[in-house]
């Protein structure tokens, strides 16, 4: 089989490799850096590489971040257990990439992410789940080595500026989104979009151990308001998703974070140490406290979902997702959390 | 021989300066009754401390300090402003070389925006030092608030437990301490 390529096309599969973690960023940089001319079309050789690499890297590494994870999630009413290809035949879970995926690539292999001229735009909604995955892992790639390089442009516009994975997974990246654009949860609240929110269970909690730790380091009241505001959007949007879809189940993640957070010795500093709130007036001091709690205020959001749980009956519709969130709720002892952090935002209520 | 002409610009400014700083925060009412009900009997109790009803708000303006509670949401507002009428004067001269030509027109330009900048600085300052008085004056204020607010829903939940009282059965006898808050009713089913 001749698996000669052009340069360009060595240069976007290299590049492509990155993304989904196969490269390391020391020999994706220089090509992200680099300008090179895209030719008119690619090579038959190429496209099959890079189907190839789509079907088989997607699939790896979805696995590898959670989807190996023994877990229960729910399956049309009722609580399923095992791996991802145990709880959904593998036949179901397969991704389709559109010609958008490639347009990207090429794209990206062309320009520099924040290039101007010929910017990469493309309505959210016309996307794949694997077009949306592969930007997922792409931005991911992207954001942790070409800050430089104008990533920030990117999440101002389409398809980023409404990509939901994007937005749950770094909420700090979206603090300048536009008021009007916000996250699309649609795609990921059913079928194979769920599943992969289930994989990715594990990166989300991750992150937003993550995002709530810095919080402590953060000195700029105005920059944990823009921190706090842009977290409040994606979880909004989130948690109304899920309640609509009827799957709690997916927000796992977040009783996973708040179980790390909130330990025995949790305390309002965790939050606000270092912000400096000097000469500022008494509604600015509130509302840095109040963006800096967001998450913890989220929590009884989570708790409400727990109560109504209890009173679904066994002939009820939802008693499956219902047993589920009760069994995830116990599992982080979530009474004790949300009161830890009732305690943690009444200490950083001015009128307490 | 050429001879230096000093050019002064003066401006004064009357301006009217205004600072405002707020706190909103969340009553814990327990919801022993029915909310419309906790919702009325917390209108009654702020009402009785001098609250003025305007629709489902209540309001109070002491010592320059507004409290404003929405009763059907239990969030209170705490607000403080204060406006100045102020008077800002600046000067500032510099030399030309001619009485009223081009060079004199330049530099009464430049004085101008130089003292636009003074004026406006002058401005901020005024501004910044009428916030600290009105964040102090709030700060100041808001222990006494905080202590009444709970007073409030002290009140409100006693009153509340003593009609669920009389709702379950006869109260026989009901017992409170002021010095503690507790309350003990005694009823009969």
């Amino acid at each position: 089989m001749d698996n000669r390529v052009s340069r360009f096309e060595a240069n976007l599969l290299r590049l492509l490799w990155y993304f989904l973690r196969r490269e390391p960023p020391e020999r994706a940089l220089p090509l992200l850096e680099n300008r090179c001319p895209a030719p008119p079309c690619l090579h038959r050789n190429a496209v099959r590489l890079i189907q190839a690499t789509l079907a088989q890297g997607c699939v790896f590494l979805l696995a590898q971040r959670g989807g190996w994870r023994h877990e229960r999630f729910l399956r049309s009413e009722r609580i399923v257990e095992g791996r991802l290809w145990e709880r959904t035949p593998p036949a179901e879970l397969g991704l389709t990439f559109s010609a958008h995926t490639l347009h990207f690539l090429i794209w990206i292999t062309a320009h520099r992410p924040g290039d101007m001229e010929r910017p990469w735009q493309v309505p959210e909604t016309e996307l794949t789940l694997g077009d949306r995955l592969l930007l997922y892992f792409a931005y991911e790639g992207l954001r942790n080595v070409t800050e430089g390089l104008g990533t920030s442009a990117l999440r101002t516009q389409e398809p980023f500026v409404q990509h939901a994975l994007c937005w749950l997974a770094f909420p700090e990246d979206y603090t300048a989104a536009p008021t009007g654009a916000g996250p699309n949860f649609t795609p990921w609240m059913n079928s194979t979009g769920a599943c992969v929110l289930e994989a990715l269970q594990p990166d989300l909690a991750r992150r937003w151990i993550e995002v709530e730790s810095h919080k402590e380091r953060l000195t700029d009241p105005q920059t944990m308001r823009a921190l706090g505001l842009a977290q409040e959007r994606v979880l909004t949007a989130f948690l109304d998703a899920l309640e609509q879809a009827g799957r709690m189940d997916l927000a796992r993640f977040l009783l996973q974070a708040a179980a790390v957070l909130l330990g025995p010795h949790a305390h309002a500093g965790m939050w606000t140490a270092q912000l400096n709130l000097t000469g500022q007036r008494v509604a600015d001091r509130a509302a840095a406290y109040q963006a800096a709690t967001i998450f913890l205020r989220t929590l009884n959001r989570l708790q409400i979902w727990e109560r109504r749980a209890r009173g679904v009956g066994y002939f009820e519709e939802g008693y499956a997702a219902s047993q589920l969130w009760k069994a995830d709720w116990e599992q982080v002892q979530g009474d004790r959390l949300i009161e830890r952090a009732r305690t943690i935002v009444q200490q950083l209520d001015l009128m307490r | 021989m050429s001879r230096a002409y000093r050019v002064c610009v003066r401006q004064t400014q009357n301006c009217i300066i205004r600072a405002e700083d707020h706190v909103r925060t969340q009553l814990e009412i327990l919801e022993v009754l029915p909310p419309e009900q906790m919702a009325g009997l917390l209108a009654e109790e702020l009402a009785r401390r001098g609250f003025r009803r305007d629709g489902m708000r209540l309001s109070r303006t002491q010592n320059g300090i507004t409290v404003t509670v929405e009763t059907a949401t239990a969030t209170v507002t705490v607000a403080a402003e204060a406006s100045e009428e102020t008077t800002i004067q600046a000067e500032r001269s510099d030399r030309a070389y001619d009485d009223a030509g081009p060079h004199a027109k330049v530099v009464r330009e430049n004085l101008q925006k130089q003292l636009d900048k003074d004026i406006e600085r002058k401005v901020s300052e005024k501004a910044a030092s009428l916030q600290t008085k009105v964040t102090d004056r709030l700060e100041g204020e808001l222990g006494d608030v905080r202590q009444e607010l709970d007073q409030v829903v002290h009140r409100v939940t006693v009153e509340a437990l003593k009609r669920k009282a009389a709702q379950m059965g006869q109260i026989k006898e009901m017992t409170e301490d002021p010095q503690t808050g507790s309350l003990t009713i005694v009823v009969a089913i």
